[in-house]
């Protein structure tokens, strides 16, 4: 999955209507909320990633999900 | 988890702690009152209660007592030993009227809620007692109607104020599965 994909569902999964930039803060999504957490799971799951859930929770910005999931800048 | 009854006094009631993912939901009791009143009375937490009323000691001191007489269980939430919350259940014929609240902000936007209730659904439905689980959201409260409604939740009637909904076992079983699954998919 590229990194263009991994936002696309990442979108999806967080049930927006809009795509996602790397350079966004989590705290400035609105929609960024326990679903949300539970689908970027999923997204890992998906691309047989994996994640402590405090890492993820630790994360400031689509960004730092990004470099979790393996994708570098 | 682990279940010790003790004498039923004015203070305690039946001890109960259910633990995993580094949660534990603990019987609430008369110690623990005043933290919920505060935490009740909060902006945070009043903004989506259907009852908008400021509570005061005497009223809260007056409902706790009352719990003795009816089968509402409380708990408080503790994450990694720091109360956070307060779940409960109220029996209803066959079915349950579940609800909780997340006091601690930094915990609201977490896996911590999934963490929570996937313990509490796992009490209710795996006693038996229970097929169906209902709740009441208010309308503007979205981020819970959409954490409701990925636990398999239903909308099943709309009120003036709040909407109705209904967790049947067998969505309750599906969304579960892969609630679970992600929950312990950990990095080893």
């Amino acid at each position: 999955m590229t990194q263009e994909e991994f936002l696309v569902r990442l979108a999806e999964e967080v049930q927006l209507d809009r795509a996602l930039s790397a350079d966004e803060m989590l705290c400035d999504i609105a929609e960024w909320d326990s679903l949300a957490m539970l689908g970027a799971l999923s997204v890992f799951d998906e691309i047989g990633a994996s994640v402590e859930i405090d890492e993820l929770e630790n994360c400031k910005s689509i960004q730092d999900i990004l470099h979790k999931a393996g994708f570098e800048a | 988890m682990k279940t010790v009854k003790v004498s039923k006094t004015s203070c305690i009631r039946l001890d109960l702690k259910l633990k995993g993912f580094e949660i534990t939901l603990i019987s609430l009791t008369c110690k623990d009152i005043e933290m919920v009143r505060n935490w009740r009375n909060s902006d945070e937490v009043k903004r989506y209660a259907l009852n908008q009323n400021y509570i005061t000691k005497e009223q809260q001191e007056a409902w706790f007592q009352s719990l003795q007489e009816k089968e509402d269980k409380y708990f408080v939430i503790y994450a990694k030993d720091e109360p956070i919350g307060l779940i409960w259940f109220n029996k209803r014929d066959e079915t349950v009227e579940t609800g909780f609240y997340i006091y601690d902000t930094t915990k609201q936007n977490s896996l911590t809620p999934y963490k929570i209730v996937s313990i509490f659904h796992e009490y209710l439905f795996n006693s038996k007692e229970f097929k169906t689980l209902t709740c009441k959201i208010m309308h503007d409260n979205q981020r819970a109607v959409r954490f409701n409604l990925s636990l398999g939740y239903k909308e099943i009637e709309i009120y003036e104020e709040y909407k109705s909904y209904t967790l049947k076992f067998d969505d309750y079983i599906k969304a579960d599965a892969k609630i679970s699954k992600l929950l312990k998919n950990e990095k080893k």
